[in-house]
């Protein structure tokens, strides 16, 4: 066992730098727009609706699409042009991969730290250890097409820590996974965060509320919030009400304001509702919660407008 | 159902006429359509009538070019044809089938269907090649539709119904989908359409009613027919040829043909359709194992749905800060120990090395798996490529060795049974290497197979001949990576090394890849420089790819 450092680490602050960033698809659509960001080591939560634009500029970082302009530069070095310092320190997760099925986990691991360029040595003791953190030891030599999608999803997550990498991308981690180690894959990514530049994407809000330090929000490919968990949720502060109204009420509140949940008592529906300004008699101010913030901020246009408006 | 099976068909259709593989098949097609009707003065020819060629009458090109067809797309086209299923099978696409009330044969007479529309649309563009061909050489102005498309009719669509319905047949027998599937198909095809003009056997290309309608048009000319010989295949021929005026076939003539064409298109039919018999509709246990090209999500079953359902309500509930609603620690499944639980600062520093051997390792595992007796074949062909003794510049055991490693080369310069395992090697450095690593790894099961025969050889004193090997050796899987690579698929390789194979085994000049005619033979150097070639088109090719990711 070894505290060695992470992969591509050097004895300087690691340092990622996006530099206005664009990419443009066939067909002019533009998934990444100007997206401007310097990332040192922590946690940072990636949020955003689906089309967002965070698939696609975790690809650009994780070097496997090419931006159509801007920059990106890891320890100083643009990765479009050698993206050779920036492979052997990423580890990367996509959304979406695929496997061999006929391979064994252990084998599929093997596989990729040699195309990762480990020395075997290494790589081997590593591999099992990963096995074990992923709690797959078990079924190490089971073949992959035989496993469940929350088993792939743990292989997943072993191959994007091979290398002990100093910049860590993960798309939706947690998908597959029970409670607990969702719990458990948090901490560890907070843990990693320390020393390394974790970035993290994913629906589901109380994992970015759990994990990251710093959350950046996404909307049409740009980015529009950046900040600490704390000011994301600061600026929703006065914003968050409580209403119980009877059922039948519910769809003209929901048509007026932007809800961020309710729940059904036996008085009626509780609305949490999204508003600057008391929604209605009875209302009480709550403190927000992220999903709250982060909905006022991505909510659209109209919708935010007739907030500000009432 | 009809509706259900029509846009099934027509779906699949779609998504395979935009993949690389269709357009090199039809661009094949459309020059096949130029060198069987060339317009300027050409040695080649796809229909030989002896030391004549017809005049381009609607119905001598319609002739030409549609039996062209038929022997090019009953073997190209089968490439393209099959691997509809498994590819349902990968994409996830045959599980959502799978929830619909689509039944089995549904299924499958929906993947003939698009089977046919893709030899359909190959044909259109044939017959309007055949059509411009016409027009430009001026040799009739006459356009005559009906004789034009009636060997298209009677003839070539036929046949490829029949290839249709094989190619789904192919698809549903689990040791068919892959090289062994291409092997086998090769055969059939030697010995029904290529066979099929030697008379005696079926007449699938309706040789029989072309070749009498072309003797009594020379009879009536007073020309002698006892020794006119027909065949249907590419050949030079530097002679100059005299010329005939026939019509083609008319209506008149169709009814032999027709008949065959009917009964071709029912056995066609019986055949797409019997694999229901035992196709299990992505519904049992093999299905399973290959739906993992979809990732995490992909790779639930028909369960996997709920267990989806489930995860985004937990989503909406679960609140690790403990700020409301139940504990996601609550719900947690108590089965055995919880992963990440161990440190991961504290695991073995992994060491940065070169990618080399390891990689070559990884990919030669790759070309492998899931073919544990392929090591046991290598075996069994060294025994008798040893006992073997050589015969002049040939060894009885070679050409037959080098078809075994077919299955393995034919997964080289492509991941498509990895899915979207390329999100995962983008990520990885080094790829020019990688890239190495893939083709040593396909050159390794080569050289295995042909060791023992070339040893052999050079211990005859056969020197040339042994190098020729070992040259025929580094090529096949040059060969195979600039395929895989091009068309991103196994297919391409599929079709033309089986042609090459069969060039090679008849020793028809330059295909002699092996060097087993001896000094007629292309030299060693010339097929190593040209293994050379294709291994470096294949390399640059991935490098302008990664270049413009």
């Amino acid at each position: 066992m070894c505290g060695c450092g992470p992969a591509g680490s050097i004895s300087g602050v690691t340092e990622l730098q996006i530099l206005d960033l664009t990419k443009e698809y066939r067909g002019g659509k533009r998934a990444v727009d100007s997206f401007t960001l310097t990332l040192r080591p922590g946690v940072l939560g990636l949020l955003g609706a689906n089309g967002a634009g965070k698939s696609s500029l975790m690809r650009i970082l994780a070097t496997v699409t090419r931006p159509t302009s801007g920059r990106v530069l890891w320890e100083g070095v643009d990765i479009t042009r050698r993206p050779g310092p920036l492979r052997r320190a990423v580890g990367y997760l996509p959304q979406d991969f695929g496997v061999y099925p006929q391979l064994t986990a252990r084998e599929f691991l093997a596989y990729l730290a040699a195309a990762k360029g480990l020395r075997r040595r290494s790589a081997r003791a590593r591999i099992e250890e990963l096995l074990e953190l992923v709690n797959l030891s078990d079924a190490a030599g089971q073949r992959l097409g035989a496993m469940s999608g929350g088993m792939r999803q743990r292989v997943g997550i072993a191959q994007a820590l091979l290398n002990d990498p100093a910049l860590l991308i993960v798309d939706e981690p947690t998908v597959g996974l029970d409670p607990e180690e969702r719990l458990r894959f948090g901490s560890l990514l907070s843990g990693m965060g320390a020393e390394r530049i974790v970035v993290l994407s994913t629906h589901i809000v109380p994992d970015v509320a759990a994990t990251a330090d710093r959350i950046a929000v996404m909307g049409g490919g740009r980015l529009l919030h950046h900040g600490s968990t704390e000011e994301l949720l600061l600026s929703a502060e006065g914003s968050v009400w409580e209403l119980t109204v009877p059922a039948d009420q519910l769809p003209p509140l929901r048509s007026r304001f932007l809800l961020g949940g309710t729940t059904r008592t036996p008085q009626g529906v509780r609305a949490r509702v999204l508003s600057r300004h008391a929604p209605a008699a009875g209302a009480r101010p709550v403190p927000p919660r992220l999903e709250d913030a982060y909905l006022l901020l991505t909510a659209d246009r109209s919708a935010t407008e007739q907030v500000a408006a009432w | 159902m009809v509706t259900r099976i029509g846009a099934l068909a027509l779906a699949d259709f779609r998504e395979r006429r935009r993949r690389p593989g269709y357009l090199v098949v039809l661009l094949g097609t459309l020059a096949l359509g130029l060198l069987a009707a060339p317009v300027g003065d050409s040695r080649w020819e796809v229909f030989q009538v002896t030391d004549l060629h017809g005049r381009y009458t609607s119905g001598y090109v319609g002739t030409v070019t549609a039996l062209g067809g038929a022997v090019w797309l009953s073997l190209a086209g089968f490439g393209i044809a099959r691997g509809a299923i498994g590819r349902d099978e990968q994409s996830g696409v045959g599980r959502l089938l799978a929830a619909t009330p689509l039944s089995r044969v549904g299924y499958l007479a929906g993947k003939f269907v698009s089977n046919l529309l893709l030899f359909g649309s190959m044909l259109l563009a044939l017959a309007g090649t055949a059509l411009a061909v016409q027009l430009i050489k001026g040799d009739s102005d006459r356009v005559d539709t009906v004789r034009l498309l009636l060997p298209y009719v009677l003839v070539t669509l036929p046949l490829l119904a029949a290839v249709a319905g094989c190619a789904v047949l192919f698809d549903t027998v689990p040791g068919l989908r892959g090289g062994l599937g291409a092997a086998v198909w090769f055969v059939v095809w030697l010995v029904l359409v290529l066979g099929a003009q030697a008379g005696g056997g079926p007449d699938l290309l309706g040789m029989r009613r072309i070749t009498a309608s072309i003797r009594e048009v020379l009879a009536a000319g007073g020309r002698p027919v006892d020794g006119v010989e027909f065949g249907v295949g590419l050949t030079a021929d530097n002679r100059v040829l005299g010329t005939f005026d026939w019509p083609g076939l008319g209506p008149g003539e169709a009814f032999g043909p027709a008949a065959t064409g009917v009964l071709l298109v029912g056995a066609a039919v019986g055949i797409a359709l019997i694999g229901a018999l035992w196709f299990r509709r992505f519904d049992g246990p093999r299905a399973h194992p290959a739906a993992g090209a979809g990732g995490a999500i992909g790779a639930f079953g028909p369960t996997g749905v709920l267990r989806r359902t489930w995860d985004l309500r937990l989503a909406g509930v679960f609140r690790p800060t403990g700020q409301d609603g139940p504990a996601g620690g609550a719900a947690a499944s108590s089965a055995g120990p919880a992963g990440f639980a161990l440190d991961p600062t504290r695991l073995t520093a992994p060491r940065q090395g070169r990618i080399g051997f390891d990689a070559l390792l990884g990919e030669l595992r790759i070309l492998v798996r899931g073919q544990r007796l392929w090591w046991v074949g290598v075996a069994v062909l060294a025994m008798a490529a040893a006992a073997v003794a050589p015969d002049g510049p040939s060894h009885a055991v070679l050409p037959f060795a080098m078809l075994w490693p077919m299955p393995l080369w034919s997964r080289m310069g492509h991941r498509a049974d990895g899915g979207s395992i390329d999100q995962l090697l983008g990520a990885c450095p080094s790829p020019l290497r990688r890239g190495l690593a893939g083709l040593f790894a396909g050159i390794l099961p080569a050289l295995a197979v042909a060791a023992v025969p070339a040893l052999r050889l050079a211990g005859a004193g056969q020197v040339r001949a042994a190098a020729g090997a070992l040259a025929g050796a580094l090529l096949i899987p040059a060969l195979a990576l600039l395929c895989g690579s091009l068309t991103r698929g196994p297919r391409m390789f599929q079709t033309v090394y089986p042609l090459l194979w069969y060039g090679m085994v008849n020793h028809v000049s330059g295909l002699d890849f092996l060097g087993a005619s001896g000094s007629r033979a292309p030299a060693p150097l010339a097929v190593a420089g040209l293994a050379t070639a294709l291994a470096a088109a294949a390399l640059a090719l991935d490098a302008i790819r990664h270049a413009v990711r």
